[in-house]
């Protein structure tokens, strides 16, 4: 037997570039249809639950499950969001330092516009998400950037979603680097990892509505719309990013960081699936 | 006038009413503590009862048990569309307020 | 080089082609039936139903060797984590691993970075996998 402590570090990587080249047809930037996709996604959902509307869908897994829903209804007549809300418009509408304020860096004073998030950013050559685009907005205005995952960011993104509520969802994607980001997130989406070897897809796709322990995996079409999730577990508002973390680290996954560029391709591509159905963020999850 | 630290929705249904409360409060049980090391001090809603016509509707001690921004909800006998409860509580600390709501 | 860690196939660690396919099926397959250490052949070749790193772990248990394996593993930590596939409970293996080669016990140690390496191994396997497989998951 060779003594093979010479393919522990680098050798094994060199097979990297050869196999990434041979991608298989039709997830290619070539063949990709991202319209193809979100409706294939809709009749996958609409042939497993031939009873659900599709509108119905920003509702995640209460949408598919009474028993829960029942129980997220009653919830929802005083939603553990609301003070976050009243909290975000406040530091929505307090000036910065320098005298300026969010409205100036957003569309329509960054009113009714979360259904247009994530964006592609030509200039910035990459997908840009509400939460970057706030904070981008803060360091713009000499502030200091808010962390990713919770607390006046969370706040912030859930009033602005707020505002926007029922807008439809309509994220673009223009050209082919976008489309290349699309393409990341959704192989993103369907790659399994961690020590547990799960993908979202196997949760949120073909598990959706079966039993994990004690939750059912909502489904992956309408999934983001809700976004920021006031979640009964964290006791707390917290975004998406923040959710990709939490689910990465329950399959047992070095989780990627927030807004980096994998997760921010990924919000991307999953919010393209759900073009077509409203804002209805803040929500309330289990 | 400030707003205070109770949300509530009082339904009339039928010869019942249904009311919804939830109060915007922290809650500290007085053994968390900070980054620094010190606990955060003790502030929790002690009792919060409810009245209607004069006559107590609700009682309740909630205390340390009772996680941040508290959700109650209850039925009373009684109660008709237009009237107003009475819903007073007390903190720990002393402090105490009274708010109204109105039944619909 | 320390002559008494010998691994068991090349193959074992290229696990991304064709062939390393069909030598893991073997592999798992002879493991499921009979467990480890048993014997099997190959393709002409002789191998045994022992993870690379179990053979490691079982080598003489002296400081050099601990600490070799322990270099090892935490490099191919640093691999796995280079291509984004880390698992979550490698870090603490590494840890614990450390903590017992500082306390002399060189076969714990040994056998704690076996298995940190092993998760290492499998998270570059499943990159690998991952770029060729996803596509089948998506629905049509």
């Amino acid at each position: 037997m060779k003594i093979i402590k010479s393919l522990l570090a680098g050798a094994s990587l060199a097979l990297v570039a050869s196999i990434t080249q041979a991608a298989t047809s039709g997830n290619t930037l070539a063949s990709v249809d991202p319209e193809a996709d979100r409706i294939a996604l809709q009749s996958f959902f609409q042939k497993r639950f031939p009873q659900v509307p599709l509108d119905d869908y920003v509702n995640g897994i209460y949408a598919l499950d009474s028993g829960s829903r029942e129980q997220w209804e009653e919830i929802e007549e005083f939603p553990p969001y609301e003070f976050d809300v009243e909290e975000g418009e406040v530091l929505f509408n307090t000036a910065f330092a320098n005298g300026k304020s969010y409205a100036d860096c957003f569309a329509n004073g960054g009113v009714g516009i979360r259904q247009n998030f994530p964006r592609w950013e030509d200039s910035q050559g990459k997908v840009v998400t509400l939460e970057l685009a706030i904070n981008q907005c803060r360091e713009a205005n000499g502030e200091k950037k808010l962390g990713w995952k919770k607390g006046k960011i969370a706040q912030i993104s859930a009033y602005m979603a707020y505002t926007s509520r029922d807008n439809v969802f309509d994220v673009q994607i223009p050209n082919d680097e976008a489309k290349a980001a699309y393409l990341d997130g959704k192989q993103s989406f369907y790659t399994r990892r961690g020590q547990l070897n799960m993908s979202c897809a196997n949760c949120h796709v073909a598990g959706s509505k079966v039993l994990i322990r004690a939750d059912l995996p909502g489904p992956a079409l309408g999934h983001v719309t809700h976004f920021p999730v006031f979640r009964s577990k964290w006791g707390n508002l917290g975004t998406l990013q923040r959710r990709y973390g939490g689910c990465q680290k329950n399959v047992r996954g070095v989780p990627q960081k927030a807004q980096s560029e994998k997760l921010r391709n990924l919000e991307f591509f999953q919010t393209y699936m759900s073009n077509g159905l409203v804002v209805n963020g803040p929500g309330a999850r289990k | 006038m400030a707003k205070g630290i109770l949300r509530a929705k009082a339904k009339a249904k039928g010869d019942n009413t249904v009311v919804k409360i939830m109060a915007k409060h922290a809650m500290e049980t007085g053994n968390r503590k900070d980054k620094s090391g010190q606990k955060i001090p003790a502030k929790f809603i002690q009792t919060l009862n409810v009245s209607y016509n004069g006559k107590t509707v609700m009682e309740t001690n909630l205390g340390t048990a009772i996680s941040k921004n508290p959700y109650l909800a209850f039925t009373f006998v009684g109660g008709a569309k237009g009237d107003e409860l009475q819903m007073t509580w007390t903190e720990n600390t002393g402090a105490s307020a009274t708010e109204t709501a109105k039944i619909k | 080089m320390k002559k008494t860690i010998s691994l068991v196939a090349a193959l074992m660690m290229v696990s991304g082609g064709v062939a390393a396919q069909s030598f893991d099926d073997a592999f798992n397959a002879q493991r499921g039936m009979y467990g480890k250490g048993h014997s099997f052949t190959f393709e002409g070749q002789t191998y045994t139903t022992d993870h690379p790193e179990e053979v490691a772990a079982a080598a003489e248990a002296n400081a050099a060797n601990a600490e070799a394996l322990l270099a090892d593993a935490k490099a191919m930590y640093a691999d796995v984590l280079a291509v984004d596939f880390g698992w979550t409970l490698t870090k603490g293996l590494l840890k614990s691993a450390n903590k017992a080669l500082e306390a002399g016990d060189f076969r714990k140690s040994m056998q704690l970075s076996a298995r940190a390496q092993y998760h290492s191994r499998m998270g570059i396997a499943q990159y690998h996998q991952s770029q060729q497989e996803w596509i089948m998951a998506v629905p049509n």
